[in-house]
């Protein structure tokens, strides 16, 4: 298998994954603690914003197309949301992907953060657009503080995985 | 092209309620990875199980054992209430209460967030789940549905601001409307006069009107209220009694027979 069939396999793969574990996690989002909604991990935006960095060809991308329109269903967010952030998201971390190389693996945190607070604020604008009532709008600063967190140790892992597939 | 066809999505969707079916394609696309996520939950009760001391499971077993009978005993009572509701219902000549036949089903992920506070339960259309259905858990009314695929539904909670039920309070039977207040949990109870009697503690429970809700089942407990509100006349708030966050297990009262 060619480098970049593995690699695509690998996208797609994990992106699944990050689907799968949002799935996973969605129990755990206990509905009656004010805050219990955000108390998680924004999975795909963070493995697009690696993917985004480690293939300059980017793969295919209906793959987190796909999967932000699964994540509209499971989340009830109007249909084609998160699939338009998530495609613009792809779009753009490639576009400028040597410039996020250059940067420091703490600048990094700092510019996927940023990245996550766009996204979040595109979703509450259309959300808000659509009549639904925020209340706790302002807790949705924790995805992107908790998925930027954990940006060090997935990329440590997500290159090793990677490169291990390749025989880096 | 991709983005045009899901900024096209998005405007039908915001603009238009005809997104209802293809939701509902994408939701059945996505039931699998949903099935498999529970079952790995499952997986993860199993070995908990397991690892219980045998002592334990004989502990549990004679405690169920020790519910189930007084469960039994506590149906044979409601058989008689019931009996005799339905024979001081007919003397009043009041409509009989609807006869709804239920399926259990399993709570498989919270979909709530900023786009509302809804739960994925495990059956759908195959199980006769329709749109409407009122959904229960042990302590009271949780929500009803809003979506049904082939073989999950979403359910609106209580507390979303876009979801309404008819009450009535239990002590008093004075009337009104249960809304949902958004992410604090909360209920509010509107259409009330300023003048009614209301108490922290009173329980509400649906009053029937408008047909989707039975007549009986608890909704929410008042914790407090505001008398002096001019616009509103009384501000009623209460805490649903349901948590589908703690029971897990629902119960779809379905509207049409399986």
């Amino acid at each position: 298998m060619q480098q970049e069939e593995v690699a695509s396999f690998q996208f797609a793969f994990s992106m699944i994954g990050g689907l799968f574990l949002y799935v996973l996690a969605a129990p755990l989002f206990d509905p009656s603690v004010p805050y219990g909604n955000w108390l998680r991990v924004e999975w795909i935006p963070l493995l697009l914003f690696f993917w985004g960095q480690r293939q300059p060809n980017w793969p295919p991308l209906w793959v987190p197309w796909l999967c932000g329109l699964l994540l509209d269903v499971l989340r009830g967010d109007p249909l084609g949301l998160n699939a338009l952030c998530f495609l613009g998201m792809a779009w753009f971390i490639s576009a400028r992907f040597e410039w996020f190389r250059t940067l420091s693996l703490i600048e990094q945190c700092l510019a996927l953060f940023l990245c996550l607070c766009f996204y979040a604020l595109i979703s509450l604008g259309v959300l808000l657009f659509a009549g639904r009532a925020l209340g706790d709008w302002w807790f949705a600063v924790l995805p992107p503080i908790i998925t930027a967190a954990l940006w060090p140790l997935s990329f440590v892992l997500l290159v090793r995985i990677h490169s291990r597939a390749l025989n880096v | 092209m991709l983005g045009l066809l899901s900024a096209f999505l998005l405007m039908v969707d915001l603009t238009s309620g005809v997104m209802g079916t293809p939701r509902l394609v994408v939701s059945t696309l996505v039931s699998p990875l949903v099935y498999i996520a529970e079952a790995v939950t499952s997986l993860d009760d199993l070995v908990d199980e397991l690892l219980l001391a045998p002592g334990a499971r004989v502990t549990e077993r004679r405690d169920l054992n020790r519910e189930l009978v007084a469960l039994r005993t506590r149906l044979l009572e409601l058989e008689v209430v019931n009996a005799e509701n339905e024979r001081l219902r007919g003397l009043l000549g009041g409509v009989a209460r609807l006869d709804l036949n239920m399926v259990v089903a399993d709570v498989i992920a919270f979909t709530s967030g900023p786009g509302g506070s809804m739960v994925t339960i495990d059956v759908g259309e195959v199980h006769s789940v329709n749109l409407g259905d009122p959904v229960i858990d042990g302590a009271g009314l949780c929500g009803q549905v809003v979506g049904a695929g082939l073989t999950s539904a979403q359910v609106l909670l209580l507390t979303d601001p876009s979801h309404s039920v008819p009450v009535v309070i239990e002590r008093t039977g004075v009337q009104g409307i249960v809304t949902g207040t958004g992410g604090d949990g909360f209920v509010e109870l509107e259409g009330i006069s300023r003048i009614a009697d209301v108490q922290v503690g009173d329980i509400m429970v649906t009053s029937g009107l408008g047909g989707r809700f039975p007549y009986g089942y608890p909704v929410a407990q008042v914790v407090s209220f505001v008398v002096d509100d001019p616009v509103s006349g009384m501000r009623v708030y209460a805490e649903p009694l349901a948590n589908p966050a703690i029971s897990r297990h629902l119960i779809v009262l379905r509207s049409q027979d399986a």
